[in-house]
């Protein structure tokens, strides 16, 4: 009897420690969810009282919403291009970094910066960066005498643009590289010297493995990211010229906040959690045959 | 924390705070004074003047105190969505023909016709083009227009002096324009790109339509008409003096700058822009060239041109509609209009004040500023639908690509009509 008193007592002590972290998530994250679902199957211009169309949202968007199709194919597109190139280039970068010179840590710090950054201020620079006449890339192209490219202005080379961009970021996957890449046992590489192992080899053979759970991480990550690109289409372009740069995200926004239409962003938002979640979990399913765990080989 | 007596110290706060209020209040006889609030945009030179207005309207009517809550122009729409949405709106608000169509249609809006009734308000001295284009939506009257903003051709007169050439003026077509545009057009320093032209685009490409005979929407704003020849012609006429006639810069070429930079720093011979920019941005950055106002040319079968502006409405949640009113009359009144051509060089609403010396003799460019005024009679106003902002940010999306020359007005308008006609069904 005193012992169940006894574990009442510390539970209830348990859960006051831990409410207010409870609390916080009951009303600002689990309350916020489970009212965006209800919201989607409404009509809701955040003025008037919503009124109930059940599933007629996501039926509009899937039966003839151009926006949407130009939305995910736009978001598709840049995360096909700029997911990859972001991986390979922040890896590379990083292997750069953890090499043993002068100065190493002030390098570091340098390539780190742009990744905190705020994304108003990088979208202002960049938008210097891509000018017609005078910005830096025309400029530079200038002296291969290669004529000036109308990078945010022209259709066809908007989204290209926002992918060259994407490269701004990747000192945020490099600092995670980098304390994968230092994880990595010496002895590794030692003995794969012994047994003759070149550069390229012990790259392939043991740095790869090694960081494989890294890579995983850095490709979640940049998956999800990307599909939730905003600040820079909002501040640089709008999702113009001719909606070649309408991220998903940002016609959310439109639809929620400039047009109105509650419902029918809280339903693109379902969406697009639909489409990252399946993303995620192929990501999953499938590092079990190319992500190596050295705690599962111990088993 | 403890106040005296050990009282918790909010608690203690507040008592002081209510036996100031009951003192304040003991003071002066019951006089009741209800506070309304106003939201509007202003800048320093507005805000001034519109100030020293609520003192003497306050002056006026003792029982009434006006609160200014003063919003960045693109910030007003969201504010009075969501303070509508809180249940706490302002009681007046300044609206922009932008967003008034979209807001009135949400409900937000008091109807004045009552108000108008009653106590026979004078009506009939506003441009009717105003009251109709932001005044009224479906036929109901929510507010009551101030400021014009209507769109003229200002052109550098001494850029055409230097090349011999007319100032443009009411006998002005398509043809004459493309025609002294050309002449205007040319490479200055020999780098085998133009760096002057004759014309700059302006963003309203729906003014091409017009003038053209064609039209957005069908006349009950129920259908999009874009794909009609006489509509989508007008807008190849646009794109064709970027691509064909090489008159204006391209998309490209401004995109350092921008058009009306580009005007203001002698690079354009001609721009269509609106009649507040002769103050707020050719009197600070128009340094070495004398400017003018001319008519918008007159197209294949009309002189069309923009006009929209800013009027004062009464939000329906207000509690205090009966002084918002009174408010409203004030600072839609004679005095006001009077003020803000004076100090801002506003176009007045009111014909009585627009056609006064206060408007017409100001000691300021553009030199023939009756252009403006003579102008109203040509203006289009936004159409009249709940969906307008996002109807045009559609079309102007499809329109880059016309203007681009990416491909022909037709075949992009005859794609896009059938887009707007389902927004409008949904909206």
């Amino acid at each position: 009897m005193r012992g169940s008193r006894l574990l009442r007592k510390e539970a209830f002590e348990g859960y006051a420690f831990i409410s207010p972290w409870l609390v916080g998530f009951i009303c600002l994250t689990l309350g916020p969810v489970v009212f965006s679902f209800l919201m989607s199957l409404t009509q809701w211009d955040m003025i008037n009282p919503p009124k109930w169309v059940g599933a007629a949202n996501y039926a509009a968007i899937f039966a003839d919403d151009f926006r949407f199709r130009q939305a995910l194919k736009v978001t598709a597109i840049y995360a096909a291009f700029a997911v990859p190139l972001g991986l390979v280039c922040s890896l590379a970068l990083a292997m750069l970094l953890n090499l043993n010179l002068r100065g190493m840590r002030t390098f570091r710090t340098i390539f780190y910066i742009p990744a905190i950054l705020p994304g108003v201020a990088v979208s202002m620079v960049w938008l210097t960066v891509f000018r017609p006449h005078g910005g830096v890339f025309n400029s530079i192209l200038g002296w291969f005498g290669i004529p000036p490219v109308s990078w945010l202005q022209e259709p066809q080379w908007a989204l290209p643009s926002f992918i060259i961009m994407s490269l701004w970021g990747v000192g945020g996957g490099m600092i995670i590289y980098l304390a994968g890449l230092q994880s990595v046992p010496t002895q590794l590489y030692e003995a794969a010297e012994i047994d003759g192992a070149g550069s390229w080899t012990k790259f392939r053979n043991v740095t790869l493995p090694m960081i494989s759970p890294t890579i995983l991480f850095n490709l979640i990550m940049g998956v999800i990211g990307s599909f939730q690109v905003f600040t820079s289409s909002f501040i640089m372009t709008q999702g113009g010229p001719a909606y070649s740069t309408l991220f998903y995200v940002l016609y959310l926004y439109q639809k929620a906040f400039r047009y109105l239409q509650m419902g029918y962003a809280c339903a693109l938002a379902w969406i697009l959690f639909a489409i990252i979640l399946a993303l995620t979990l192929v990501v999953f399913k499938s590092s079990a045959r190319w992500v190596y765990y050295e705690a599962e080989l111990k088993r | 924390m403890r106040g005296p007596n050990g009282m918790p110290l909010i608690l203690f706060s507040l008592l002081c705070a209510t036996a100031l209020a009951l003192s304040g209040c003991a003071n002066k006889v019951a006089a009741p004074v209800t506070a309304i609030r106003f939201t509007t945009w202003a800048n320093d030179v507005e805000e001034l003047r519109i100030r020293r207005l609520i003192a003497r309207f306050e002056k006026q009517h003792p029982g009434i105190k006006v609160e200014m809550e003063i919003t960045p122009w693109s910030r007003v729409l969201d504010k009075l969505m969501i303070s509508s949405a809180g249940g706490r709106p302002p009681d007046v608000t300044r609206i922009s023909s932008e967003w008034f169509h979209p807001i009135a249609a949400k409900g937000l809006l008091e109807p004045l016709d009552q108000f108008v009734k009653r106590d026979n308000y004078d009506l009939e001295d506003f441009y009717p083009q105003a009251v109709e284009g932001w005044g009224r939506h479906k036929g109901v009257l929510y507010q009551i227009p101030t400021d014009i903003d209507v769109h003229a051709l200002y052109y550098n007169k001494t850029m055409f002096d230097e090349h011999n050439l007319p100032y443009p003026d009411w006998s002005w077509d398509w043809d004459k324009l493309v025609e002294v545009a050309k002449k205007l057009t040319k490479d200055t320093n020999g780098d085998g790109r133009l760096d002057q032209w004759g014309y700059g685009l302006d963003f309203w490409w729906q003014g091409y339509v017009y003038a053209n005979g064609g039209a957005v929407l069908s006349k009950d704003l129920t259908r999009c008409v874009l794909d009609r020849p006489e509509s989508y012609e007008g807008v190849q006429f646009m794109a064709d003096l970027v691509n064909r006639y090489r008159v204006a810069p391209s998309d490209q070429d401004a995109a350092n700058l921008g058009v009306i930079k580009l005007f203001t720093s002698g690079k354009i011979g001609m721009v269509i822009s609106g009649s507040w920019a002769s103050k707020l941005i050719f009197s600070q950055e128009i340094k070495d060239f004398v400017y003018d106002a001319a008519p918008v040319p007159k197209g294949r079968a009309a002189r069309a041109t923009f006009i929209g502006g800013a009027a004062y409405a009464i939000l329906a949640r207000s509690k205090h509609k009966e002084e918002a009113w009174e408010f409203l009359k004030f600072m839609t009144g004679k005095d006001y209009m009077r003020d803000a051509a004076l100090k801002s060089h506003i176009v007045p609403s009111r014909r009585s004040v627009a056609e006064s010396g206060a408007y017409l003799q100001l000691d300021a460019p553009p030199e023939h500023r009756r252009v403006f005024l003579d102008l109203i009679r040509c203006g289009v106003p936004k159409p009249g639908v709940a969906c307008a902002q996002e109807m045009d940010e559609i079309l102007n999306n499809r329109m880059d690509l016309v203007r681009l020359g990416k491909r022909s007005a037709e075949s992009v308008c005859r794609e896009v009509a059938p887009v707007i006609d389902e927004l409008l069904r949904h909206q």
